[in-house]
């Protein structure tokens, strides 16, 4: 894809993670610090230059006491007397604050705006995690009996159903994803996995068994954006196209019959969006790399076809056939997805950006995707209330 | 005036401890006893129960004997109502739940002026003589009205401090001799209630009444009949042996019993008897034949020993308790339970529960509309992670008959998991408790 910038373009600039995982000595300040520095250093500013702010955070007081505004992130970057914003939309919260950025830069009511995504997860024992806090205050009557593994395994329940087993396909992705987070020293796992393994592992709900399922991870990732005419001669990832589209309730997501359990409109939605915006009219051939929200492996082979990689029923063989592996036609999740990576809700999205800039800058190191210009990052938050994508090419 | 035994209705649990269970729980040779389920309690036994009479004894007076306390029983009919079974304004009177009491209840309601429903529930008791077993949980129901089963002859009562200690569950000292049970409770008291009985319908004594009596003792169910000057029946005393309960709801399935095998024009005495007693006797209708049908089972799913003692609290479990809202609870509830949902009027979209715009075309013309309670099975998952006391909650999605979708859990004695394409309906079970409140919700069952 052939690409320019003009005036009034949103550029990225500047993007950085820390690591993922099990992050006891790093508290959310820690992290948000850690992030926010490393990406102002790769845009080659600094903290002074930083005149908004958007924090991504899914679930403050879960797991802490954090998150719940921008506050979080204005306090230990000393960013007083500007707007710092905090964003929740669930698993898409880091995608939407970029998509909120993008939109603020684009009114010109800032100049170079500063976008974190964090997480803090694992200070929490299990019995105070995502599951425990969901199943406890939750809905007092319809969350009852619902998780998020148990979610995605009534989809995997009904893909094979609808179009046959995808069991092999949802190892496919388990297999593909942990070989590149072995590559990736920012992944929370960082060891390869087998079919053995995989299909073996203990059962979660249904289909889902514990390598299907990504773990919860503390992390943060940052990215600095500005307006293209603004942003000098050095390197830039431009927003081509961003929409986020919430098309079902939150409790009540599994009671709507607009859902048939075979993939999700709202990524659908955004996805037609943030190509309309971008100029993507045949995602497979225009789109030379892609992260993808694989909160489980079966998200992993809808979420190919909700983005129009290949049509309904044929994401078992998109990744089967090697198609969103090293050497396909369009490499999936090269970080190693949230399946290796992690998946601090909040940061994921962010992250996700990130990696993606990464790969169009050339500095994927052994997961780099040769030529890659244009990325695409997806976020499917609720799960499948709503959802995010982001069209990004270099300059 | 009301006169007899209009109708009736039973509700027996799917789920079975059977005989191995019992027997290492120290129980004499014998069937499966049928238990409630892990997610079932009065409140859902109550309304599968009245679901069975039907809708057409709604708003009619309840008397209502159920173990526990009056709160309980009151959450129960509260359920009923919210689910649509049990009329607002109805009147409800509680009876303490003793086997005297199913005696109680009828005789009052046969002495009244206006159609009853009689309603005996036993559940969560325990074998007197073997404080570890379970006795059968059951619910019964019995229309007090016009004489189709059973017609009134006559009532009588003797109050005697006959020290028979009876309990409703568990023995909290050394039990009553059963010697002096049998002589002084069921020999001399019981067998004057009978000859009373007799006497004041001008019947002889060798009329010999089937005798329907109220169990929770320690004198075996024949020996018993047989002092009080009756003969046990041959399918009551399976029952009583078996599978019934051992107070109201007992009694209660031991009249059916009784009722099913008598003859038109014969004569049945129900005897309930607790430091003295009440009894009745009925002459047969010309509809009794019809009960046998209710008391045939159905196919149950069997549950082992360690699932008995946990869910029975034999063995202590540590059940998750959440705070709830009750302000929350008490908004949606209703709702919820009434499977209220609405239907776009101008697109036909329905949606549960209900909306005050159509998600589907954003409509602000919405109809109330009520959830069918049966549908065909989407999809399903067995999830091992949400926290649960018993087996693994199997999660549902149902697209449901009519239109509009349900997703919820399999109701706990389903046996087998639900699987895609199935025809199932809905049931009101437990499906938690929270701030020590039991939460009500529909669950997915197969259709019969």
């Amino acid at each position: 894809m052939t690409s320019t910038t003009r005036d009034g373009d949103i550029v990225i600039i500047g993007a950085a993670s820390t690591p993922f995982g099990e992050l006891f000595s790093r508290g959310f300040g820690d992290l948000v610090m850690e992030a926010s520095t490393a990406a102002l250093a790769d845009a080659q500013l600094g903290l002074g230059h930083v005149d908004a702010a958007w924090l991504g955070t899914a679930f403050a007081y879960t797991y802490s006491d954090e998150g719940n505004a921008g506050t979080s992130l204005a306090e230990p970057l000393g960013l007083y007397d500007r707007p710092v914003t905090r964003v929740a939309a669930y698993c898409a919260s880091g995608l939407e604050a970029i998509n909120q950025a993008v939109n603020a830069l684009k009114a010109k009511r800032c100049d170079v705006a500063l976008v974190v995504g964090a997480e803090k997860m694992r200070d929490v024992s299990p019995r105070g995690s995502l599951v425990m806090q969901h199943v406890e205050r939750g809905h007092p009557v319809l969350s009852k009996g619902r998780t998020a593994p148990g979610m995605f395994a009534l989809i995997a329940e009904r893909y094979r159903f609808t179009y046959g087993d995808p069991r092999a396909a949802m190892t496919g992705v388990a297999l593909k994803n942990h070989a590149f987070g072995a590559q990736n020293a920012r992944a929370h796992f960082r060891k390869p996995v087998s079919v053995d393994a995989v299909e073996n592992a203990p059962q979660i709900s249904g289909m889902i068994g514990m390598y299907d399922a990504c773990p919860t991870t503390d992390g943060a990732a940052a990215v600095v954006l500005t307006r293209a005419e603004l942003a000098g001669s050095g390197k830039k990832a431009v927003v081509r196209g961003i929409a986020t589209s919430n098309d079902l309730g939150y409790f009540t997501v599994y009671f709507s019959d607009r859902f048939d359990f075979l993939g999700f409109e709202a990524t659908r939605n955004a996805a037609r969006r943030a190509y309309e915006e971008a100029g993507i009219t045949d995602p497979l051939s225009q789109i030379d790399v892609a992260e993808v929200h694989d909160c489980f492996t079966i998200t992993e082979v809808v979420n190919y076809e909700d983005l129009g990689f290949c049509g309904p029923g044929e994401g078992r063989d998109f990744v089967l056939t090697g198609a969103s592996g090293p050497a396909g036609t369009l490499p999936v999740n090269t970080s190693g997805g949230l399946k290796a990576c992690g998946h601090p809700i909040g940061a994921t999205g962010v992250r996700m950006v990130v990696d993606i800039c990464d790969q169009i800058w050339d500095r994927a190191d052994k997961r780099q995707v040769e030529a890659a210009t244009t990325g695409l990052a997806h976020a499917l938050g609720g799960p499948g209330s709503l959802a995010s994508v982001a069209v990004v090419t270099t300059a | 005036m009301v006169l007899g035994i209009e109708a009736a209705a039973i509700y027996r649990p799917r789920t079975r401890v059977g005989e191995q269970t019992l027997a290492a729980l120290g129980e004499p040779k014998g069937i499966g006893r049928r238990i409630v389920s892990d997610d079932e309690d009065i409140g859902t036994m109550l309304v599968a129960l009245l679901e069975k009479l039907g809708p057409a004894y709604v708003d009619l007076p309840l008397y209502l004997a159920a173990p526990g306390s009056s709160h309980e029983s009151a959450i129960a009919i509260a359920v009923a109502e919210a689910v649509g079974i049990s009329a607002r304004d109805r009147r409800v009177d509680l009876w303490a739940w003793s086997p005297r009491a199913l005696v109680s209840m009828l005789t009052s309601a046969l002495s009244g002026v206006e159609r009853t429903v009689v309603v005996a529930i036993d559940v969560g008791g325990r074998s007197i003589a073997n404080p570890i077993a379970p006795t059968g949980d059951l619910a019964v129901a019995f229309v007090v009205g016009d004489p189709r089963i059973a017609e009134l002859v006559s009532t009588t009562h003797i109050t005697a401090l006959t020290y028979d200690e009876w309990r409703n569950a568990r023995l909290e000292r050394a039990g009553p001799d059963p010697r002096f049970v049998e002589a002084a409770l069921y020999a001399d008291v019981g067998r004057s209630l009978v000859a009373e009985l007799l006497k004041e319908a001008g019947l002889g004594a060798d009329t010999g009444p089937r005798i329907a009596l109220g169990l929770g003792s320690v004198v075996p169910f024949a020996r018993g009949v047989r002092a009080v000057g009756g003969t046990p029946g041959r399918l009551a005393l399976k029952l009583a042996n078996k599978a019934g309960g051992d107070a109201v709801g007992g009694a209660a399935h031991i009249l059916l019993a009784e009722l099913s095998e008598a003859e038109e024009g014969s004569f049945v005495a129900v005897v309930g008897l607790s430091y003295g007693g009440d009894a009745l006797l009925l002459r047969v209708g010309s509809d009794a034949v019809s009960v046998g049908a209710l008391l045939r089972l159905k196919p149950s799913v069997e549950r082992g020993l360690i699932w008995y003692l946990r869910t029975r609290e034999v063995i202590p479990v540590e059940q998750p308790d959440p705070s709830t809202s009750f302000a929350e609870l008490w908004r949606e509830s209703p709702g919820l339970l009434g499977l209220h949902g609405s239907q776009c009027n101008s697109c036909n979209h329905i949606s549960y529960p209900r909306r005050a715009i159509c998600e589907s075309c954003r409509s602000t013309d919405q109809l109330a509309y009520q959830l069918a309670r049966t549908g065909t099975v989407i999809t399903h998952t067995v999830d091992k992670l949400f926290p649960s006391a018993g087996q693994p909650v199997q999660m549902v999605a149902v697209a449901v008959d009519g239109g509009g979708q349900f997703y919820g859990q399999a109701a706990s004695d389903v046996g087998d998991p639900i699987a895609v394409g199935e025809k199932t309906r809905l049931i009101v079970r437990r499906i938690h408790q929270g701030s020590h409140l039991s939460h009500y919700f529909w669950k997915v069952t197969r259709s019969d």
